[in-house]
């Protein structure tokens, strides 16, 4: 009869899993977690090929315009570098003469001209236009989307929470919110006496059994749809 | 299981952890450590009163708002349920943005590439699509870390490892 592994073979099977690449190459190996954001970001892609149409959506990389490749930030950098990198964006057509560009990890000026990280800004393209050009950060009150990305495998901590009430409330975008992978009651409660309803989406994976990520896309596309019809 | 197993287990994980680079998941547990259980002290109807962990956000107002340490089995069934989500995730996220950004759409030039660059590190992570054909996730043996965690957590009596 075999016998169970010991607490000592279990833990030796673990790390040895772990070094021997068991996870994805983008996998959580700092506290950034980029995959998270890219994500969210496809969301907000998928969400814009919904409501603007497949062929009203591409990337463009500064400098080089319409490109397949989507080269993506894994640290918070200013828009008017991205054609040093090689940093790409995706690009909305809206309607005639209208355009949405959406980044990842850019910093914008809040309404105090602090510049914060959005980890997901929809802007104006005329608006990510002047910024390119001033050298500057897109104001925030100009975007018409920011999200904050919060991935977290367990429960958030109420840290989280606090500190996205300080954002929230320098962050001028029209419409703005918190997207997280899990919650935790503390912060459940302290956000929704704050915050207007769906400034706080908690739960947002993808293939978990649970509509959140449907529900944010859907969300994310009413947005478009209304930006689109004004 | 003895608290003192529990421990001892519980120091050698995080130590693997941090070698493995995910001490920043340990720092996370840590910070909901400091936190301590959220519970609400409510007034029983005979007298006296009853802690209750606050579970929903309609729970905090059966009371007074009150705080406990964890327990060490607590504190390493946190631990194992955030490395087993950690590694769940990673595959499906993983999935998710290589169906999503990496497809190739009508319109647009082809192959499709996606990088993630680290400009710091100088570290790239691609994924790319040739002939319209999806670069699928290699298969990566998670599924046999979070068995290794699931057995930890029986032979620890902190098994049912669901964080949420």
């Amino acid at each position: 009869m075999s016998s169970l592994p010991s607490n000592d073979d279990l833990l030796r099977a673990v790390r040895d899993l772990l070094g021997a690449g068991a996870l994805p190459d983008a996998a959580p190996t700092d506290q950034g977690y980029d995959l998270y954001e890219v994500f969210l970001f496809g969301l907000v892609v998928r969400a814009a090929r919904k409501v603007f149409g497949t062929s009203s959506v591409w990337y463009e990389t500064p400098g080089l315009g319409v490109t397949g490749l989507r080269r993506l930030r894994t640290s918070p950098g200013s828009i008017h570098m991205s054609q040093a990198h090689g940093y790409s964006h995706a690009v909305f057509a809206v309607g005639p003469g209208r355009f949405l560009e959406a980044h990842l990890g850019i910093y914008v000026a809040g309404s105090s001209n602090v510049p914060h990280e959005a980890d997901i800004a929809v802007i104006e393209q005329s608006e990510a236009v002047r910024a390119r050009a001033d050298g500057v950060a897109p104001r925030s009150n100009q975007l018409q989307l920011a999200i904050e990305a919060k991935y977290y495998p367990g429960n958030l901590p109420i840290s989280v929470g606090r500190e996205y009430l300080g954002l929230y409330g320098d962050l001028g975008a029209k419409q703005r919110m918190l997207v997280s992978s899990r919650s935790a009651p503390r912060v459940m409660t302290l956000l929704s006496a704050r915050l207007p309803t769906g400034a706080f989406r908690p739960f947002v994976l993808p293939g978990s059994g649970s509509d959140e990520a449907d529900e944010l896309e859907a969300w994310i596309a009413t947005i478009f749809r209304t930006y689109r019809d004004r | 299981m003895d608290d003192q197993e529990i421990e001892r287990v519980e120091t050698r994980l995080r130590e693997i952890l941090r070698e493995q680079g995910l001490g920043w998941l340990v720092s996370d547990v840590d910070e909901l450590v400091v936190e301590g259980v959220y519970e609400v002290a409510a007034k029983r109807k005979g007298g006296g009163e009853t802690r209750e962990t606050v579970e929903r956000p309609s729970d905090a107002r059966r009371g007074v708002s009150a705080v406990r340490p964890y327990t060490p089995s607590e504190r390493v069934r946190l631990l194992l349920s955030s490395v087993q989500l950690a590694v769940e995730d990673a595959q499906r996220l993983e999935a998710a943005v290589v169906h999503m950004l990496v497809e190739p759409q009508p319109a647009e030039p082809g192959p499709v590439l996606l990088e993630l660059f680290d400009e710091r590190e100088e570290r790239t992570v691609a994924y790319v699509a040739r002939d319209g054909q999806e670069r699928a996730p290699q298969s990566r043996r998670s599924s046999e870390i979070v068995g290794s965690l699931t057995a930890l957590a029986d032979n620890l009596g902190v098994g049912d490892t669901d964080a949420r």
